[in-house]
């Protein structure tokens, strides 16, 4: 399962573009429609700030 | 663990990072880039997203200056388009404005007389080439001395926004005229790189790989080996597991703190940690608007005396690729009204819209939002914000050949930017060849009296 540490997070959208399933969405914040995350995890080697990891 | 050998190895591939590995291998230094990414870049680099290409930091570069003298030297391609100053819009209105001698003509335009515009452009001229303001007062207070026109304001504030990367009632106001005689005085003219900034970025790269360098994606590296208190190297984790460095010296591109966790607390003097940790992070916003038709009939755009908004690019009136056929890409940037305070993210990126509403007509009509990106925190605008009493950071750590590149080592003048990272990464290269020019002297020397 795809984790999200909010509190790391900077809202800074790099891993948005990359979600092949356009689950993923920024506005100041993350947001994970995880109905549509398939856990390619690819979002993952993309965060600058490794606010995201797998579980 | 595999190891191998290199003369070099930076850590990080950002503007600091990339020009320092260029710098090096175009010397006849055996380098390595390990970058944690997939994209080499850091802050100044480009992603594709539903045809469009968006920013990942920086969109406007100089076209002269330590940035550019970095490329020229090592002889890295540097595709850039030219664009034009901006349109001042105050209180949502465009001022008509002279093609050149653009600043004198707003601050004219926003003083409400002769006396105050003589007045202030004095004060600007001594602090230029006398004696620049303290760096314990804000560029407010120095500004209040001479008007309290809140018109005159606004545009020191934008300005300072802009450049400073603070506000003017928290910048140092001795930062502010060190930035217009440094970075600023050697600006040239703002340009678009074609492609993105990307691609610039990844011209340095090729250079490192042609003269016999690396550069490693999806590589971060985990532990900066330190004995003695000196460094020999680093351990990289790549995709095929990981490596142990070893290196003459060490370069990091990924900003003081990760540095100091890296090679470990213990490492470091408490004066070296407490300037680490004292450091505070700026915050900007990027936001990427598309449209069938330019939202704007100019490509820049300055705002004052917005609620956060600071100016709008329009890049793809100025070069293509950047948007598929038909369709534009505006890029807007804001700030936040205290960059000391803590930021409500949702209600950021609310008054950002809401000052794109009021100063560009068109956006609510044929504007569509395709991507928000804040900047702040572990991946910042800026690292040392030059607030008022700020002291900037060096690039030599207290851990011998272990060297910091980038914005959080910019001296004052160069706090930021790209040509603030290619700078520091000219001085850490400088000091490597002359560390090692000694060294092979004092190793003749000893040869010849043995």
């Amino acid at each position: 399962m795809l984790v999200h540490a909010e509190a790391v997070c900077v809202g800074c959208g790099r891993c948005v573009p990359f979600c092949p399933e356009e689950a993923l969405w920024a506005w100041g914040y993350l947001s994970i429609d995880y109905e549509k995350c398939t856990e390619c995890l690819i979002c993952i080697e993309n965060c600058p700030v490794d606010a995201l990891s797998e579980q | 663990m595999r190891q191998e050998q290199y003369d070099a190895v930076v850590i990080g591939s950002g503007v600091g990072g990339l020009c320092a590995g260029a710098l090096l291998a175009h010397r006849g230094v055996k380098t390595l880039v390990a970058e944690k990414l997939p994209d080499v870049g850091g802050r100044c680099s480009t992603i594709d997203y539903k045809g469009f290409k968006i920013p990942v930091g920086a969109v406007g570069v100089p076209s002269s200056g330590p940035f550019r003298e970095v490329f020229e030297e090592v002889g890295a391609e540097f595709n850039v388009q030219q664009h034009p100053e901006g349109k001042y819009i105050v209180d949502g209105t465009e001022v008509s404005l002279p093609e050149k001698g653009q600043f004198n003509a707003i601050l004219s335009h926003c003083c409400k007389d002769e006396a105050e515009f003589t007045r202030i452009k004095k004060a600007m001229r001594r602090a230029d080439t006398w004696e620049k303001p303290s760096n314990e007062i804000t560029l407010r207070d120095w500004l209040l001395q001479y008007t309290s026109n809140e018109n005159v304001h606004a545009l020191f504030q934008n300005v300072c926004a802009a450049f400073i990367i603070a506000n003017a009632h928290e910048a140092s106001a001795q930062e502010f005229f060190d930035i217009r005689t440094g970075m600023m005085r050697s600006y040239g003219a703002a340009c678009f790189p074609l492609g993105g900034s990307i691609k610039l970025m990844e011209s340095l790269a090729a250079v490192i790989r042609s003269r016999g360098g690396d550069v490693w994606t999806r590589s971060p590296a985990s532990n900066i080996l330190v004995s003695d208190q000196k460094t020999r190297g680093v351990v990289v984790d790549t995709p095929k597991g990981e490596v142990e460095i070893t290196a003459n010296a060490v370069i990091s591109n990924a900003g003081p703190k990760r540095t100091v966790e890296m090679a470990g607390r213990e490492h470091f003097d408490k004066g070296f940690l407490s300037e680490v940790d004292s450091m505070r992070p700026s915050f900007q916003m990027w936001i990427a608007t598309i449209s069938d038709r330019p939202l704007y009939d100019w490509p820049m755009i300055t705002t004052l005396k917005t609620r956060r908004m600071i100016n709008m690019m329009i890049p793809s009136m100025v070069i293509p690729g950047l948007a598929p056929e038909g369709k534009h890409i505006h890029y807007s940037i804001s700030g936040p009204a205290e960059q000391s305070g803590h930021w409500n993210m949702k209600e950021e990126v609310d008054l950002h819209i809401q000052d794109l509403k009021d100063n560009v007509p068109l956006f609510s009509t044929h504007g569509e939002v395709l991507h928000v990106g804040c900047y702040h925190g572990g991946w910042p605008t800026i690292t040392n914000t030059p607030f008022a009493g700020y002291q900037p950071m060096k690039q030599k750590t207290p851990i011998e050949n272990l060297y910091q590149v980038g914005e959080a080592v910019g001296p004052r003048g160069w706090m930021g930017g790209t040509p603030g990272c290619a700078l520091t990464a000219r001085l850490v290269v400088d000091e490597i060849m002359k560390r090692a020019e000694r060294e092979r002297a004092r190793a003749a020397r000893a040869g010849g009296n043995g």
